[in-house]
């Protein structure tokens, strides 16, 4: 959603905003309370105006306190406060009824409220959507619905995202509703992988490609993977190289996770679904690594920090995989004197990146 | 990570196994007061934050751990607490040093 972009600038106004939203607000009541003696004058727009401001301004300040909910320390307080969150987004959407931050706000509410409230929020939100659905906005609102919603009502609005994802006329609508389809994480896969293979197939060098690339990067799951290597292998110039330094960053990410869960105690398994529980203990493809060796060394960009990126990443690949003869380290210790790490070949080294934080 | 570590070095006393550290602190005269009042007695190299070590290794999260074998071979990546116990078992095992280890102290 917007307002997720939004908030952090409106941050640092948030105190001259509060001031400027009761005023605001005031005279916005004023206006329609008293009557209006000479009806010739439109005036009409100037109330609507306001509310819609005063929405956006509370609206951001919310979705900022909100934030507090990541200083709560356990599972249930985080709960709670989400419920009662989605309760005060819900009172929010009430209040100023009809303007774009009240179904923001309804789209906070189908992933944050009790069970009743979701519904009722999920069931408005799907209405808003309906009265326009060639809107990229609506799209947006159906794609929260598919994101954090459940139930009947979510099955309907995935059936809108896949017809109009499927119209034959390209439109902003049918990409966005594609994109979704292909990137939110809670679809089933068959769905994801189709709405997947459509993108790559027609739209591998539409700009919201890049788009696809940051939100497959960020999940891990055998979906993505495989989708990301599919993008980094067909893209071409620019994009081809956002996709292969994504991949191999994921992949070097991969790596991490699953060892980290080979440690880890029985808990953290819990409630875990078996697709992710396989993706932890699949056997990796023993090309991968020469795979992706090729497509780091292929790709070119005018983006130097990309680039700078890509040559890290293919360091890591080749010189710091299990079996590799450990990379030299020359330095000083922390008295100032100077030593390498083969100094001490014939023992065997736990090398241990730590800092006293 | 420091009892655990510590322990390893007195559990393998006159034996080939060693700790290297790569320290990322910002200031090398306060991290050193502070390696020597816990007793950190294993040597490290200080690469400051962000440093030029990290950086090459492409570190962004700690701790981070490398497991080298005698002959210089990565083996082992990412390891703690008894999975990095039982993987030194195993390295020092084919040096030819029978060790074992117990985990003590929890971090």
């Amino acid at each position: 959603m917007s307002t997720k972009n939004h908030r952090y600038a409106q941050l640092a106004v948030v105190c001259c905003v509060l001031v400027l939203a009761s005023c605001s607000k005031k005279k916005a009541i004023e206006t329609v309370d008293v009557p209006v003696t000479n009806s010739s004058v439109p005036e009409a727009d100037t109330p609507t105006e306001n509310l819609a401001e005063t929405a956006e301004k509370k609206l951001g300040w919310l979705a900022t306190d909100f934030e507090r909910i990541n200083d709560l320390e356990t599972s249930e307080a985080r709960k709670k406060f989400r419920v009662e969150y989605g309760k005060t987004f819900f009172e929010f959407a009430e209040e100023f009824r009809g303007t774009k931050s009240a179904s923001e706000a309804l789209c906070y509410v189908i992933g944050l409220g009790d069970d009743k409230m979701k519904t009722e929020a999920t069931r408005q939100v799907l209405s808003l959507a309906e009265g326009d659905l060639d809107s990229e906005y609506s799209i947006e609102l159906l794609q929260s619905i598919v994101r954090d919603g459940n139930g009947p009502l979510r099955e309907t609005a995935i059936s809108h995202l896949i017809q109009i994802s499927s119209s034959s006329s390209p439109s902003d609508a049918s990409i966005a509703s594609l994109l979704a389809l292909a990137t939110v994480n809670t679809l089933p896969n068959d769905v994801r992988k189709q709405a997947l293979d459509r993108w790559v197939d027609k739209f591998i060098d539409h700009e919201k490609t890049e788009e696809a690339i940051q939100l497959l990067g960020s999940h891990q799951c055998a979906i993505n993977e495989s989708s990301l290597k599919k993008i980094a292998i067909h893209a071409e110039g620019e994009l081809k190289a956002q996709a292969v330094v994504r991949l191999a960053l994921y992949l070097n990410r991969r790596h991490s996770v699953r060892e980290f869960y080979k440690d880890a105690p029985p808990f953290r398994f819990e409630g875990m679904l078996d697709e992710t529980k396989n993706y932890l203990a699949a056997e990796v493809d023993p090309n991968e690594s020469s795979q992706l060796i090729s497509l780091l060394k292929s790709i070119e960009s005018k983006d130097e920090k990309l680039m700078a990126s890509a040559k890290r990443e293919l360091f890591v690949i080749e010189n710091l995989a299990i079996g590799k003869t450990v990379p030299e380290i020359e330095g000083s210790d922390l008295d100032g004197e100077d030593f390498k790490l083969s100094d001490y070949r014939g023992q065997v080294v736990l090398v241990s990146f730590w800092g006293d934080w | 990570m420091y009892p655990h570590e510590r322990s390893l070095i007195q559990q393998t006393a006159g034996k080939p196994f060693t700790i290297i550290g790569v320290n990322t602190d910002e200031d090398r005269e306060s991290i050193r007061e502070i390696a020597k009042s816990k007793n950190l007695t294993w040597r490290s190299f200080w690469d400051g934050t962000n440093g030029p070590i990290s950086k090459k290794w492409c570190i962004t999260a700690y701790p981070r751990t490398y497991l080298i074998d005698t002959k210089g071979k990565i083996r082992y990546k990412q390891v703690y607490r008894d999975r990095l116990d039982r993987a030194i078992e195993v390295l020092m095992k084919e040096a030819g040093h029978q060790v074992v280890l117990k985990h003590a102290e929890t971090n």
